[in-house]
């Protein structure tokens, strides 16, 4: 069983971290500054050995770990996928992770693998299926896990219930935690044409247990409205620090991840947003670093 | 969403020539008038991309031969005629090697489905268990009257690559980004690959190495395996197996009375 003591941090803080990037191992290793815990994704840690496995192992002897998993496909029509199940309790029970979270969508269809997170329809039929699978999901892992809301560029004619209440009726069933993804927030809000700050006031927040920061790239779309892209490859923007700063002071301090996937930067960069996911949980923010 | 629906939204994502799947409205304001087709292509520009970045990461020498625009095009054609069956993409590409062989353009760079054969066996080698070397001592600590019958257990990661091209060389020379001398490109060369602790190692191997590697990863007892490296012309059996040991490749030593 996980443990609270010994010489392996396991709770993950209400502390900002940041995603694990192999090119900055070092770095953090030499000078971690605000970084108080470290997020995988759990498939980047499924081959039987090698230096993944041996960074991560050193690593995690120092830093509480959240697995973050990207391919489980919880929302797919699919039965769930047991043998990724049992992958993810390898991983868990390698690696004792505090937090474990996976996303609101699918990714998976009749044995293809489709590296994206995909869009769910927010119906009743698609409720039953993702509590079966989220309840399949913590038997099989043998912890709690987060549920993402995702960032969508569309949405389904026949949904009858908006995104929060789905997801919140998820957790209300199934006991698992809510992950709120604040840029995911901004770029599906702008997509739809709604406001962030009323998604943000009516989510659940006493559900949260982790919050994700990250970049996305503004594009327009054909008849010029916004398509906002969550590619994680840039410095979080202002509104989406502001929107973060407002969950804060309503739902108080969550562990809070930077995400940085693609056109990673050297480490100090990735450090300042930490250090400014910090200054906003600890209240030192005032209106000027935030805005 | 049911089954029906999402075949039909899996088919449109590697098909970017079908219409948007029925059911899709651009954005959850019913009045909304966006593009449907421009919001489903984020979906299938990022499947694709990544699968393409995904191959770009573990054929690095391949896309640096090919150039990287070529190399993309072929992995797009091969992403969308062979999604991955795995949600574990550091597998992804395995097919690769064979597939770019299928294609024309490989007539005048013949050599390049071998090299991206040896990165494919590297890319799985990174990733293969871990096990600890055992030094040659194993093997001399056995009397001279169990060698015969003893069998080497190799490192999980060895894995051999024949090919009829110099690709060891070519992979090292294109690693480097360096000049050289001229290759010599009828020069062929059998690879051994293994990741003996945390960093590859890539072997040429001399005459009869690799069917005496084989014999072994087969689990035959060293008599056999180094009868099918002398079927080969000027195979040593000693400088192979000092080679062997000294490389990391053998993890046990099992004697013929000790079961495996």
């Amino acid at each position: 069983m996980p443990r609270d003591t010994g010489p392996r941090p396991y709770s993950v803080p209400l502390a900002p971290g940041v995603g694990l990037k192999a090119c900055h191992i070092r770095d953090i290793e030499a000078d971690p500054g605000a970084v108080q815990f470290l997020e995988i994704h759990a498939e980047n840690y499924m081959g039987a050995g090698g230096r993944p496995h041996h960074d991560l192992m050193r690593l995690r002897e120092r830093f509480p770990l959240s697995l973050h998993g990207v391919a489980l496909s919880i929302g797919g029509a699919d039965p769930i996928d047991r043998e990724h199940l049992a992958r993810l309790r390898t991983l868990r029970d390698r690696y004792e992770p505090g937090l474990f979270s996976e996303h609101l969508a699918w990714s998976s269809h009749e044995d293809v693998y489709f590296p994206d997170l995909l869009p769910v329809a927010y119906d009743d039929e698609t409720l039953d299926r993702v509590c079966d699978h989220v309840d399949a999901t913590q038997d099989a892992v043998g912890m709690q896990m987060l549920l993402e809301n995702p960032s969508t560029y569309l949405a389904f004619e026949h949904s009858t219930m908006a995104e929060i209440d789905f997801m919140a009726e998820v957790s209300r069933r199934t006991g698992c935690g809510l992950l709120l993804d604040i840029n995911n927030v901004f770029v599906s809000c702008a997509n739809h044409g709604e406001d962030p700050v009323t998604y943000l006031d009516a989510f659940p927040l006493a559900a949260v247990g982790e919050i994700h920061l990250g970049g996305h790239e503004a594009q327009q779309d054909d008849v010029g409205r916004p398509l906002l892209i969550d590619t994680h490859s840039r410095a979080v923007i202002d509104p989406v620090w502001r929107l973060y700063a407002r969950a804060i002071e309503r739902g108080g301090p969550r562990p809070t991840l930077v995400e940085w996937d693609k056109d990673i930067p050297a480490w100090p960069v990735l450090a300042a947003e930490a250090a400014r996911a910090e200054a906003v949980l600890t209240g030192r923010a005032d209106q000027a670093d935030v805005v | 969403m049911s089954s029906d629906r999402s075949d039909e939204f899996a088919r449109a994502l590697l098909r970017p020539d079908l219409p948007a799947p029925d059911g899709l409205v651009a954005s959850r304001r019913p009045s909304d008038a966006n593009p449907l087709d421009q919001r489903l292509a984020v979906y299938r520009n990022t499947v694709v991309a990544s699968l393409v970045d995904t191959l770009e990461g573990r054929f690095p020498i391949t896309c640096r031969i090919l150039g990287r625009d070529f190399f993309r095009a072929a992995g797009c054609a091969f992403a969308m005629a062979h999604p991955p069956r795995s949600k574990v993409l550091m597998a992804y590409g395995d097919g690769l090697p064979a597939f770019l062989a299928g294609l024309d353009q490989m007539s005048r760079a013949p050599f390049v489905p071998d090299v991206a054969r040896l990165e494919a066996a590297i890319g799985r080698a990174l990733h293969a268990a871990d096990a600890d070397p055992v030094g040659i001592a194993a093997l001399a600590a056995l009397p001279d009257e169990a060698l015969n019958d003893a069998q080497l257990v190799l490192h999980p990661s060895v894995e051999l690559v024949a090919s009829h091209y110099p690709i060891a060389t070519i992979r090292e020379r294109e690693t480097r980004g360096e000049g050289g001398p001229k290759i010599d490109m009828a020069q062929g060369e059998d690879v051994m690959v293994l990741r003996p602790q945390l960093d590859i190692v890539t072997c040429r191997l001399p005459a009869g190495a690799h069917p005496f590697i084989e014999a072994l990863l087969g689990q035959a007892p060293l008599a056999r395996a180094a009868e099918a490296g002398a079927a080969r012309e000027g195979f040593d059996l000693p400088a192979n197996l000092a080679a062997l040991f000294e490389a990391g490749a053998v993890v046990d030593v099992i004697p013929a009375d000790r079961p495996t």
